[in-house]
């Protein structure tokens, strides 16, 4: 007989068949049959508007979660797919979001691996410029070296060309230089002040050279050099003229004052005790004076032949006098 | 250096656009997958329901040693499935005998019980007919499946392993049990959390009628329509 109606239906119902299922399960069976990684599952019955919700996973991997009213989170990068099933009359409304895992499961790597590769390679060439740019700098800071070593070798070389080698004092050029004995003529001509330089002769030094040697004569040279040196003033130039010649210059002296010089000059070398070879060697000098008066209008080529011709005098008449000034005719107001 | 900063950063753009599209239409496919797999999984379950109920229709008088047969495969079957139970029709005037009837197969200490008042959910009095559990198995015996907290808690020690316990008593099992009669249909009650002796998992009750054999079920059903069912 056809059961159609309700009423029927009642009358004759015997009793039920009833299962009882775990929801959770049930969802989480399926899941584990798809084997979707990184996917989150939200499932809500949507019959009653209070109906149960459930988080069944949240796409974080093999952790499950179930809660009451959890509402259906928003996925990762908005990824959200939403579907409809229904058992036993009731709608449920199943909620599958990527989670997590979803984005750790390497699709997204590739982004971050370009990135990284392109800061890499701007990384290094920026290094690589650094390093280009560092290199000049270095390259200039030895040329500004160099630079200055060459200045300073310059300097050298040209303290070695105004130096006498022998007695380490100024050669010619370095007491022209050094002196400025034009300039200093000419200065003391505009400030009426006199002006007067000796120049010293070695007696006999030819003999010395035959006697003892170059060597011996070498060593006069610098101890005579030496002796001169001690007897001038620290402002007074002293130079090697040439030969066995030297020249003072004493700015501001008068004529006396030369001469007191002069004299110092002749008894500091004549005071000398120089050994060659074991035996002692003479030294002996004649000086030369000469004075540049105001108003004279006197060259300083003029000057120095001048005091090269007292020494000469001096040196003819040495037995008597080792000093010789200028005195062949007048030279400013000074006489001989 | 900037511009070496920006073409990283264009490059990373277009790439991750790419990546995006990919990982869309990757999570699209495994979506639509797994919302088919949950379907299918609902799906076999209601098939459960009525294959129980065909067991009921082909065996005709129910037999509890056939029962747990039938039960157990089930379970095997079906991981989410909890537990099946035999809920008979028992009118009010045929209690004594049916206790006695229960008894004498075995289950000494069978006997119709109404759950105790709860204040939360109202138990529901004046009723002609009982719809107590006689046969039930389920995946661990520990286990207390009825009733549930919206329900009315009752001690799993009270209940022994629910036998007895007149699912008629409670407003929502209620609700579906004789909409299910009326219909024909399978109907689930909502998801409420099982009363477990630990952890908490959400379950649902899936009723199906059972009706004299020879008697058919008209139509509607649970996504494929209603099958018939007999009794004894």
């Amino acid at each position: 007989m056809a059961v159609a109606t309700v009423a029927e239906r009642r009358e004759a119902l015997t009793g039920f068949a009833v299962a009882v299922f775990r929801v959770d399960e049930l969802v989480r069976a399926a899941a584990r049959s798809v084997g979707a990684d990184g996917l989150g599952l939200h499932v809500v019955d949507t019959t009653a508007p209070d109906s149960a919700s459930m988080l069944l996973f949240d796409g974080g991997g093999a952790r499950v979660m179930e809660a009451m009213g959890v509402a259906a989170p928003e996925g990762r990068f908005g990824l959200v797919q939403t579907s409809e099933t229904v058992l036993g009359g009731r709608s449920w409304a199943v909620t599958v979001f990527a989670g997590d895992m979803f984005e750790r499961a390497g699709r997204f790597l590739l982004p971050y691996a370009a990135l990284a590769v392109g800061l890499i390679f701007t990384g290094m060439l920026a290094a690589y410029f650094a390093v280009v740019r560092g290199r000049g700098r270095r390259v200039e800071a030895l040329v500004a070296l160099r630079t200055v070593q060459l200045t300073q070798a310059q300097a050298q070389l040209e303290r070695l060309a105004e130096t006498d080698a022998l007695t380490g004092l100024f050669n010619r050029r370095g007491i022209r230089r050094q002196a400025e004995l034009e300039l200093e003529l000419a200065r003391a001509e505009r400030e009426k002040r006199s002006f007067s330089l000796t120049i010293a002769d070695l007696n006999d030094f030819k003999q010395v050279n035959d006697t003892h040697g170059h060597n011996a004569g070498d060593d006069v040279l610098r101890g005579v050099a030496q002796a001169l040196k001690e007897a001038t003033r620290p402002y007074d130039s002293l130079g090697r003229w040439g030969g066995d010649e030297f020249l003072v210059v004493i700015p501001g002296a008068t004529e006396r004052e030369a001469m007191t010089v002069a004299a110092r000059m002749e008894a500091a070398v004549s005071a000398l005790r120089l050994a060659s070879l074991g035996r002692t060697v003479p030294a002996r000098i004649s000086v030369g004076t000469a004075t540049a008066v105001p108003g004279a209008g006197m060259s300083l080529d003029a000057l120095i032949e001048q005091a090269d011709a007292s020494m000469y005098r001096a040196k003819r008449g040495r037995k008597d006098r080792a000093v010789e000034r200028s005195g062949s005719r007048r030279v400013g107001v000074e006489t001989s | 250096m900037v511009v070496g900063v920006g073409v990283s950063i264009v490059a990373y753009e277009v790439v991750y656009a790419r990546e995006s599209e990919t990982a869309r239409n990757a999570f699209e496919r495994e979506a639509e997958d797994l919302s088919q797999a949950v379907t299918l999984s609902v799906r076999e379950a209601s098939e459960t329901v009525r294959a129980l109920q065909n067991f009921f229709t082909a065996t005709g008088a129910p037999d509890e040693e056939a029962f747990a047969i039938f039960a157990f495969r089930e379970l095997q079957a079906h991981e989410g499935l909890e537990s099946l139970e035999w809920i008979p029709r028992v009118p009010a005037a045929e209690r004594d005998e049916f206790e006695a009837h229960a008894q004498s197969e075995g289950q000494t200490t069978f006997s119709v019980r109404v759950a105790p008042r709860d204040e939360a959910q109202p138990l529901v009095s004046g009723r002609q007919e009982f719809f107590p559990v006689r046969f039930r198995s389920s995946r661990t015996d520990s286990v207390v499946v009825q009733p549930t907290v919206d329900q009315g808690i009752v001690e799993a020690a009270d209940l022994g392993v629910g036998l007895g316990l007149d699912l008629g008593s409670y407003a929502a099992p209620l609700e579906a049990l004789e909409q299910a009669r009326d219909t024909g249909m399978l109907i689930a009650t909502a998801p409420t959390p099982l009363v477990e002796v630990e952890g908490g998992n959400w379950g649902a009750d899936l009723c199906a009628g059972l009706q004299q054999r020879g008697g058919g079920i008209g139509s509607g059903g649970d996504g494929g329509g209603g099958d018939g069912g007999g009794a004894s």
